[in-house]
């Protein structure tokens, strides 16, 4: 397994305002906070390109504002929606900063 | 007036029934789960009186837009049904021709609520992804000789034929569904509005043009792609014309088929539903569709009556489907099928399928519910509990229902694994050939030892989910990772019996009546 890079956000996850948006290579992911969890996905919906900004928070998972279409966080499964998956990242906090990777196939 | 005529009087409500022209203060006389009168003061001798001043009494709310089986089902439609002021729902396409067999297995007897259907006129019915909708040769073939037999074999059961007019069809696929329509002789339930991608060519105005009187058009006031405004606001005059022939339009509230200003522009040049409907399903439960009354509340503050909407669930669609000798008025000798509803003063903010708000002074709550004569407590949010909505395949351990499993069950489950061995399939993107394989292969092996179709399927679901999810069985077989889905039905297979009998609690609903499978 090849070990993706960090890629770090020069924001503080203490005072940040969810969601924050940011790319990782060319591609936009978008960053939650859910139950005091950082949770990163990306940003555009596989379906039809909708902005999962607009997304609608539910347990560990997020609803697209356009067809109600819904992703896990822990590994990006469309859950109502056969055949369309999501990428997620992967996320932490390190002194005072957002890290981000891809996760590694 | 003889004493004990009536078991159960609903005393001192607002009775509103359009079918009968009433509206004012009355009771409500049931006996023997049906109604037996409704007029003022009715002698209660015997009877036990229920309380409902201050409340609206209706027929029992009807809902001929709800996905309560395959694949945008519930886990417990019923509620969607009762438990929310709804007596009879219409199953909107779930299954198709090679799936309604499935549907009919699974479904009869298994709600309270009434439940109805519109087949889709795709083989394994509604899919519900638009890159498998949108494909028309996701259609295949159209069996005529088969759909005869269903129109025949379930014709208390089917009542209307469901196209979609949407994607890259060419309206070639409406003119197939008119004349299938035609030839089973049930209305044809037309779905408008793309996704939200602008096909090559839109189709909704074929659709108006082509229905005939009694043909239903769903989501009329939709906002994507052959909505039913001309780029000056003009309501196009297929439409105008549509109405003019008796064609009926319904609002099909769904989860990306209803806008607040299409709507307002709509009723402002006279363009009205003639039926109101949710469109319920997994994704729109949780907002913004809610349920059926939520919608009628929405049209309380877009400026109708509450005769008006309490018509538009109830006699109206009842009429629209042939329901009326069963539902949809408080009729002497009808089912007592009866809502009885609060309407609650206050400021309340209510959403479109695009997330844009009115506000409204008045909110709509059902508040109780007879089917049959028999109360059912309204609970609007039970239906958005996640396990009624979400899915979720259960990876890790065998679910506790694979212990219910016979021993004919589980032959059939090992002799299904050995039937899928040969066959390749990997579940993204959908392959509906596939597919149909996977179906065509579960078929063969349960005639092969003749077991009842619920018990192939209760066999296959009681494998992978905790809750009584159904769904078109190759598309759920397909959905599966092939690996994972045969080592766990042979996992099964070879489980020991427990008991006879015994069954996990968490397939039952405590104190409510039979959501589940058995």
């Amino acid at each position: 397994m090849v070990e993706t890079e960090w890629v770090f956000l020069d924001v503080d996850p203490e005072t940040a305002e969810f969601p924050l948006t940011m790319k990782i290579g060319n591609t936009d992911v978008v960053i939650f906070r859910v139950a005091g969890r950082l949770r990163a996905i990306q940003r555009w919906c596989p379906h039809q390109d909708a902005d999962l900004v607009d997304g609608r928070l539910m347990g560990d998972m997020i609803k697209c504002s356009l067809h109600g279409f819904i992703f896990r966080f822990t590994d990006g499964r469309g859950l109502n929606c056969p055949g369309i998956n999501a990428e997620v990242f992967e996320v932490a906090s390190e002194l005072g900063r957002i890290k981000v990777r891809r996760i590694a196939n | 007036m003889v004493a004990h005529e009536f078991e159960k009087v609903l005393k001192g409500g607002r009775v509103i029934d359009p079918a009968q022209g009433i509206d004012q203060i009355s009771e409500v006389g049931i006996k023997e789960g049906r109604i037996v009168s409704v007029d003022k003061g009715l002698e209660q001798n015997g009877a036990v009186v229920i309380d409902v001043r201050g409340f609206v009494v209706t027929p029992g709310l009807v809902d001929i837009h709800v996905h309560a089986y395959g694949i945008l089902g519930f886990a417990y439609p019923d509620r969607v049904g009762v438990y929310q002021g709804v007596t009879s729902m219409v199953e909107a396409g779930g299954p198709g021709v090679d799936t309604f067999a499935e549907f009919s297995a699974l479904m009869t007897d298994r709600m309270v609520t009434s439940l109805y259907a519109g087949a889709y006129i795709r083989p394994l019915g509604i899919i519900g992804v638009d890159y498998v909708e949108g494909d028309v040769r996701s259609m295949k073939n159209v069996p005529i000789g088969k759909w005869l037999d269903l129109a025949d074999e379930h014709k208390d059961v089917f009542r209307y034929l469901k196209i979609g007019a949407f994607g890259n069809y060419g309206t070639g696929i409406i003119k197939i569904g008119k004349g299938l329509a035609e030839i089973l002789r049930v209305p044809l339930y037309v779905h408008t509005g793309d996704f939200s991608d602008t096909p090559d060519q839109v189709t909704t105005p074929t659709a108006y043009r082509m229905a005939e009187q009694g043909d239903i058009i769903t989501h009329l006031y939709h906002s994507n792609p052959g909505n039913i405004l001309a780029e000056d606001g003009s309501v196009i005059p297929d439409v105008i014309d549509a109405a003019r022939r008796g064609v009926l339009f319904d609002i099909g509230f769904g989860g990306f088929n209803f806008s607040f200003s299409i709507a307002e522009k709509a009723l402002a040049q006279n363009v009205l539903p003639h039926i109101i409907s949710s469109d319920l399903q997994q994704v729109n439960v949780t907002g913004p569709a809610y349920s059926l009354s939520n919608v009628m509340s929405i049209f309380l503050t877009l400026g109708f009556s509450l005769p008006e909407i309490i018509e538009r669930v109830t006699i109206n669609p009842s009429r629209a489907l042939s329901l009326d000798n069963k539902a949809g008025s408080l009729r002497s000798g009808l089912p007592a099928d009866v809502t009885d509803l609060k309407i609650e003063d206050g400021e309340f903010t209510f959403a479109d399928c695009a997330g844009k708000t009115r506000m409204g002074r008045q909110i709509i709550k059902p508040v109780m519910t007879f089917k049959g004569g028999k109360r059912y407590d309204v609970d609007l949010e039970w239906a958005q509990e996640e396990k009624n909505w979400l899915m979720q395949i259960s990876e890790d351990n065998i679910p506790a229902g694979a212990n219910s499993l016979d021993a004919r069950q589980k032959d059939f489950l090992e002799r299904l694994a050995l039937s899928l061995e040969s066959l390749d399939w990997n579940p993204t993107p959908i392959d509906l050939v596939l597919a149909e394989e996977i179906s065509d292969r579960f078929y063969r092996t349960r005639d092969s030892i003749g077991v009842p179709m619920k018990d192939a399927l209760l066999a296959v679901y009681e494998c992978f989910l905790e809750e009584p999810f159904t769904y078109q069985i190759g598309l759920f077989l397909f959905r599966l990772q092939k690996p994972f889905a045969l080592e766990r039905m042979r996992a099964v297979a070879e489980k020991q019996m427990t008991i006879a009998g015994s069954r996990p609690d968490n397939l039952i609903v405590t104190g409510s009546p039979p959501a589940s499978y058995k």
